[in-house]
């Protein structure tokens, strides 16, 4: 199921992304400095995120040993 | 006399229809050596200016003219306030340990992502590509507070730590990829010999990476090696990189930016990387096309 481990490449690169920019933005708004931009770049990631985990559902369950 | 002439006649070659010309092939041969001479007219420059007397820095000639070692005498020459053969051990050093531990780490991991059953496995590799693609520049400020913070300042941890970061995520991708296409078969083939896991990949897998594991250690040993970021701003006199002793390089004379002694550095930096391919050519040719075809 190879379109399942491409699905599965991305959501970790966003969930990174994510991750990063969560970091700034929590450390950004602490430290009382312009987090706007930060926390949209957030929401964007999210939101890709999130249509990606949905698209990632909807494949049909694996039934095979994964080889390699 | 007949005798002879038909023997001439038997021996002449016979003609061979001819080939029309190929243009495909003319076009290959153009676009390799354009670019050759892309790739390697830099390198030349670099060394035309090397060897070439100081005072005619600036000719424009585009072949050895003037030549002179003395270029090499300065980048060696320790009243000047340069220490390169320091600083070419500093390199070495970097690279040397950088490129084991990130072999050490990245062969386990990789082995761990293409032939391990777990979850979320390629949520990692995701993972591990975005931190691959992390901007080097924004970590170097928080890095050189913690390090001032912990007195690592000028240390060697300090510029081998930030430099196994950067080049695990690619050590791990590239033999990822190579473990992925090596066959099931020969893991297995070793298992129902009696060998466990860890002496299947000990004793089977790990030999025949070999030239994966050469390819991505010369691959890491460079890109360490070339490292200028993190090494401008976290090494001290004794501790600094090469690649931070030619940007700093002093000249023979004063208020005048040493040109020729800094091409004659960049070659001798050279060097090193050019013997550790020519020698390891094969291993990383065969290295880079395995898993190529199946």
């Amino acid at each position: 199921m190879r379109s399942a481990e491409d699905f599965d490449i991305i959501i970790g690169f966003l969930a990174f992304w994510g991750l990063v920019l969560l970091i700034a933005t929590v450390w950004m708004e602490v430290t009382g400095q312009q987090a706007l931009g930060w926390a949209l770049g957030l929401l964007a990631v999210v939101l890709a995120l999130w249509g990606m985990l949905r698209l990632r559902s909807k494949l049909p369950k694996r039934t095979t040993r994964r080889l390699g | 006399m007949s005798t002879a002439t038909a023997s001439k006649t038997s021996t002449a070659p016979a003609e061979k229809p001819k080939r029309p010309f190929n243009w495909g092939s003319l076009r290959t041969y153009i676009s390799a050596v354009i670019i050759l001479i892309w790739c390697l007219a830099p390198f030349y420059w670099m060394l035309v200016t090397a060897f070439r007397d100081v005072g005619y820095t600036f000719d424009t000639t585009p072949f050895f003219t003037h030549i002179t070692w003395d270029n090499f005498a300065t980048v060696f020459d320790e009243s000047l306030g340069n220490h390169f053969g320091r600083n070419l051990l500093n390199s070495l050093i970097v690279g040397a340990v950088t490129t084991v531990v990130a072999l050490l780490v990245g062969v386990f991991a990789a082995y761990a992502l293409a032939r391990l059953n777990f979850r979320f496995k390629f949520v990692v590799l995701g993972f591990i590509l975005g931190a691959s693609m992390f901007p080097g520049v924004a970590l170097v400020t928080p890095l050189f507070q913690l390090f001032t913070n912990i007195g690592w300042f000028g240390t060697y941890q300090a510029l081998i730590i930030p430099n196994i970061s950067f080049v695990l995520p690619l050590t791990v991708y590239t033999l990822t990829s190579f473990f992925r296409e090596m066959p099931w078969e020969l893991e297995e083939a070793a298992r129902i010999d009696g060998c466990t896991q860890g002496q299947a990949f000990r004793k089977v897998i790990l030999p025949l990476a070999a030239p994966a594991t050469f390819t991505t250690a010369i691959l890491a040993f460079i890109a360490s090696w070339n490292e200028f970021l993190i090494a401008s701003q976290l090494s001290n006199d004794s501790t600094k990189t090469v690649t931070v002793a030619i940007a700093y390089f002093a000249g023979a004379q004063p208020h005048q930016e040493p040109y020729t002694a800094v091409m004659a550095a960049g070659t001798v930096v050279t060097i090193p990387l050019v013997i550790l391919v020519l020698v390891f050519q094969r291993k990383i040719v065969a290295g880079l096309t395995a898993g190529a075809v199946k």
